[in-house]
């Protein structure tokens, strides 16, 4: 059965969300029947317009909240909370103020109680795949934009989670930084191998990082399309100029502009 | 340079004042008169009153009382506080019960504190206790209200427990609203000594400023205030330090 053997599969997820007010509750529907999955290994792009609830299926994923309906299996097993066996790289900057680059990074592995000299190791490891030496005492405010999503993505590859959950990481980043993110995360997936289900409504990223991409439709989010993407690994940025790649480019861009007018007209 | 302008002016004004007697010395004493005694009260080497050299001895008085009373504050108030900002039903429970209390003023207390704890020690320290407590109670609340979700969720996702997250996520969240909360604390915490003082204790600042007034000693209570500022601002300054020892990162406190 592909739940046993998928390592997130997402079934028939709904998600509402109520709030209370003077003039009663109020719900907003924000997922509907939500079917996906993930093999191991595999880097999967959640791609929609804004606003379809690409951050509620995260935090679902991470256990940050709960499904109005439906079920999440990982592993086989069904989600109960949040849990280091999945890393989220967040949308917003979630770094902790207090703590330096270093100390950031270090912080999973001080929760696992892993002794001084390893975490040391680790952490400088990790520095360095992610290209920061001298930056390690650095306070996340005295970091660029790109070295806090560094630092914010090793912090949880350091914990060796076997899924990797990464909200819109780049989005905020600059054309050139978004780049040499892409460049990195591609080389880290290849040597790490772990199991990536990356967000975003950027479709040249998507088609550059994924395996296979879902078209989310707009609120309620619902999956549209499930789309295969056959460029051969490893992959560079000089795919973005050859034109079966160009070609998706443009079906897919189409694909969203209709759900961008769908959402408007709602 | 401006800012000079104002006090010279004050201080030579004062100087015309009692110099030519159109201020009396046992209203207001002149520069000189208070420089002197100031002097005195604080080395004795002048024997100009019967305070001479007493400063020390009653500074210390003062800031034991201080320094207990603000300590109880802060145990009371910090954890509860953070409590309270963390868990809303904990805030439900605890909250209006506090805020009843809060709304008598603290001057209030002091015959209730006089019949149960009688002169001295104990009802000033209680009186700077209660005093302290509610701002160090109310910052430490709100600074760990104001501890973002996304950093929680971060702690939570890379393993931390809950006692992990109240300890690296929200007390250093809360820090910088919690040090403010303390240094108002520290600041209460001395008008409230000399209120403790007042009531015939024999010794500390606020015991010699009142004392002085029945032995018509103008000067003194006048170096006994002065006095009351300086240690009070040490005292902010000492604080200070010794929050930016530990904090998590200096530009926190
Ligand atoms: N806690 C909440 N309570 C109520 N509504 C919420 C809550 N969280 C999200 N929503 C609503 O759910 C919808 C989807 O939000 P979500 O953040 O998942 O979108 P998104 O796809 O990540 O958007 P973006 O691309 O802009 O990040 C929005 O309309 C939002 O207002
Ligand atoms: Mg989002």
């Amino acid at each position: 059965m592909r739940r046993s053997r998928c390592q997130i599969n997402v079934e028939d997820v709904g998600k509402i969300f109520s709030k209370n007010s003077a003039t009663g509750t109020m719900e907003v529907e924000v997922l509907r029947d939500v079917n996906m999955y993930v093999w191991p290994g595999e880097m999967v792009c959640l791609l929609g317009p804004s606003g379809c609830g690409k951050t509620t299926l995260i935090n679902i994923l991470a256990g940050f909240e709960k499904t109005t309906r439906g079920k999440i299996f990982l592993d086989g097993s069904e989600v109960s909370g949040p849990g280091p066996d999945r890393g989220v790289v967040f949308q917003e900057d979630a770094l902790f103020p207090w703590f330096n680059a270093w100390q950031n990074i270090a912080y999973g592995l001080r929760q696992k109680r892993v002794p001084r000299k390893e975490i040391e190791r680790r952490v400088k490891m990790f520095i360095d795949m992610i290209g920061l030496q001298g930056f390690s005492h650095y306070f996340p405010d005295q970091l660029s934009g790109g070295m806090k999503q560094r630092v914010a993505l090793a912090r949880v590859l350091a914990i060796s989670p076997t899924i990797l959950l990464m909200d819109e990481p780049f989005a905020a980043l600059d054309y050139q930084t978004r780049k040499s993110m892409h460049e990195l995360l591609l080389d880290l997936w290849q040597n790490l191998q772990q199991t990536i289900l990356f967000v975003t409504h950027d479709v040249e990223e998507a088609l550059l990082l994924a395996g296979r991409i879902y078209i989310m439709s707009a609120r309620p989010g619902t999956i549209l399309q499930e789309i295969p993407i056959p460029f051969p690994w490893p992959r560079t940025q000089d795919i973005l100029t050859e034109t079966e790649f160009v070609s998706y480019k443009k079906s897919i861009f189409n694909l969203l502009k209709a759900q961008c007018v769908a959402s408007h007209a709602l | 340079m401006l800012s000079f302008i104002l006090p010279v002016a004050i201080l030579l004004l004062w100087f015309f004042v009692t110099a030519t007697n159109r201020v009396p010395e046992y209203i207001l004493p002149g520069p000189v008169t208070l420089a002197k005694g100031g002097f005195d009260f604080f080395f004795g080497s002048l024997d100009l009153s019967p305070y001479s050299g007493t400063f020390w001895q009653h500074a210390l008085a003062s800031s034991k009382r201080v320094t207990t009373g603000f300590l109880l504050a802060t145990i009371l108030g910090v954890p509860t506080g953070i409590a309270a900002g963390n868990y809303p039903r904990f805030e439900r429970i605890l909250d209006p019960l506090i805020q009843a209390i809060r709304s008598i003023p603290g001057i209030g207390w002091l015959p209730l504190a006089m019949v149960w704890f009688g002169i001295g020690m104990k009802t000033a320290v209680f009186l700077i206790a209660l005093a302290a407590f509610f701002p160090i109670y109310l910052n430490s609340m709100h600074g760990a209200k104001q501890v973002r979700l996304i950093w929680k969720r971060s702690a939570l996702m890379l393993g931390a427990g809950p006692c992990a997250i109240l300890t690296t996520v929200v007390l250093p969240g809360a820090m910088p609203s919690i040090v403010s909360g303390l240094r108002t604390g520290m600041g209460l915490s001395w008008a409230y000594v000399v209120l403790g003082e007042l009531t015939g204790v024999p010794d500390g600042l606020g015991a010699v400023i009142m004392d002085a007034r029945m032995l018509g000693q103008v000067q003194i209570i006048l170096i006994g205030m002065i006095s009351i500022a300086l240690v009070g601002r040490l005292s902010d300054r000492l604080l200070l330090l010794l929050l930016r020892s530990v904090a998590w990162r200096k530009e926190m406190v």
